[in-house]
């Protein structure tokens, strides 16, 4: 357990079950506390007062698909940039020129994007 | 430190974290409930308590004690999980938050990395609770905080690689120290911008509220809440709120550094100053449209953030020398 990282984590375990158990216990300390009467209408999803008119389990709109498959992308690249930005500061220039192209092979991939249509909402 | 006692440690922090998230909470709601009536030329709450000041408290209350419904046909392990994935990663990232010099729970080594990627976790669980309340507001309101949740995610996430370039380090102490002379903010102000920006996407503020456009979508995803996990989306909304606003002094502002005055509370002055920024803008701005949102998010921030980057690399070879 001397090793820094896995304490971190095992910190951060610890951390994460608390956070999270922590609202549950309350939820179930409050369900004996709480009223609790469901009747029909009650448990009818809200739609204005009035009688759902659609299902809400169907398909939607296409652009979020394509938006999800940008993001995928651009959010990947983001994470390389991570891998090699702490250590940036002390290559010099021709360290930073490589990261530049990486950059400019990144804003060309958004070109691309951009001119296929897929940042459009429609 | 053995592993069983760095877990209780750990644990420990986490009720603790849990315990200041929801003290900001009962003081942020109120806070805002006040700016915005003085923006509005209204008081605000006024009864309970002197000036109101126990409104926020008096509503917690109430809130444990209510009803707990839930629609009929509503997934039902979702609807529970929806509100809890949504609020515990945002409570989560308080562990990297560096209150004061010596004031922070965990100084990880990749604490900027955690600070952006655990609270990216709420994204789903938006989703989950919109998608398992069964109501056509919920679904519409889910679907769209998670597409918004992660085109600003990019921008906001670019924009903090600048300042990882800078500092050299993704620790949270390092960062800080490396701005012991110069915040960041002089360094790169449109960095700083474009985290701003980004983050009242994150979470969901105006103008960026599309999630949960009264006018349109009810409230949006937590339309079908009630009683307490209704109150944990509260809990997240400020919770985030506050973290984002510490980064942006971490990132940009020095976090604690600042003369005469302890660092515990220059960091604090900094925070809440922008948490006011945000709920200034709030309640001055109207809101924009979801196409226009996405819109502003690709076409506008990316390339930014883009060109940032390039920005941020000159000024960390004119600072290195």
């Amino acid at each position: 357990m001397n090793d820094p990282y896995q304490s971190d984590v095992v910190f951060l375990l610890g951390f994460a079950l608390a956070v999270f158990a922590l609202p549950v216990f309350t939820i179930l300390v409050f369900r004996w506390l709480r009223p609790s009467r469901p009747e029909r209408l009650k448990r009818e999803p809200y739609e204005s007062g009035m009688p759902q008119a659609s299902v809400p389990r169907r398909p939607f709109h296409m652009a979020y698909y394509n938006f999800a498959l940008v993001f995928i992308v651009f959010e990947v690249e983001t994470l390389l940039l991570f891998a090699i930005a702490p250590v940036l500061r002390d290559q010099g220039w021709a360290a930073l020129a490589e990261v530049g192209i990486f950059v400019v092979l990144v804003a060309l991939g958004l070109f691309y994007a951009w001119r296929k249509g897929a940042l459009v909402w429609r | 430190m053995s592993g069983a006692a760095t877990f209780a440690w750990g644990a420990l922090w986490g009720a603790v974290s849990l315990t200041i998230v929801g003290a900001l909470t009962t003081v942020l709601v109120l806070v805002e409930r006040k700016i915005s009536g003085r923006i509005q030329m209204r008081v605000g709450p006024m009864h309970t308590g002197p000036h109101g000041l126990l409104q926020t408290v008096a509503d917690i209350v109430k809130l444990l004690f209510k009803e707990d419904v839930r629609p009929a046909r509503a997934d039902a392990m979702a609807f529970r999980l929806g509100p809890l994935l949504t609020a515990v990663p945002a409570v989560l990232s308080f562990a990297v938050i560096p209150f004061g010099a010596p004031l922070i729970m965990r100084d990880l080594n990749v604490g900027v990395l955690y600070f952006l990627a655990v609270p990216g976790v709420t994204a789903v669980g938006l989703l989950l609770a919109g998608w398992a309340s069964y109501d056509n507001y919920s679904f519409l309101g889910g679907l769209r905080s998670s597409a918004q949740f992660i085109s600003y995610e990019i921008p906001r996430t670019l924009a903090v690689v600048g300042v990882v370039m800078l500092a050299g380090s993704l620790r949270v102490s390092a960062v800080l120290e490396a701005q012991r002379t110069v915040p960041f903010l002089v360094l790169e102000p449109l960095g700083f911008v474009l985290y701003l920006v980004t983050t009242l996407a994150e979470v969901n503020r105006t103008p960026f509220d599309i999630p949960e456009a009264e006018s349109e979508l009810v409230a949006g995803y937590h339309t079908e809440y009630s009683g307490f996990r209704w109150a944990l989306f509260f809990l997240a909304e400020y919770g985030a709120l506050f973290a984002a606003s510490a980064f942006a002094t971490v990132l940009f502002l020095g976090g604690g550094n600042g003369p005469l005055l302890p660092a515990f509370v220059w960091f604090l002055v900094k925070t809440l100053a922008i948490v006011f920024l945000t709920m200034w803008i709030r309640w001055t701005l109207p809101r924009f449209r979801s196409d226009q949102l996405m819109r502003l998010a690709w076409k506008v921030f990316l390339p930014l953030s883009l060109v940032n980057l390039v920005l941020a690399g000159l000024a960390m070879q004119v600072v290195a020398g």
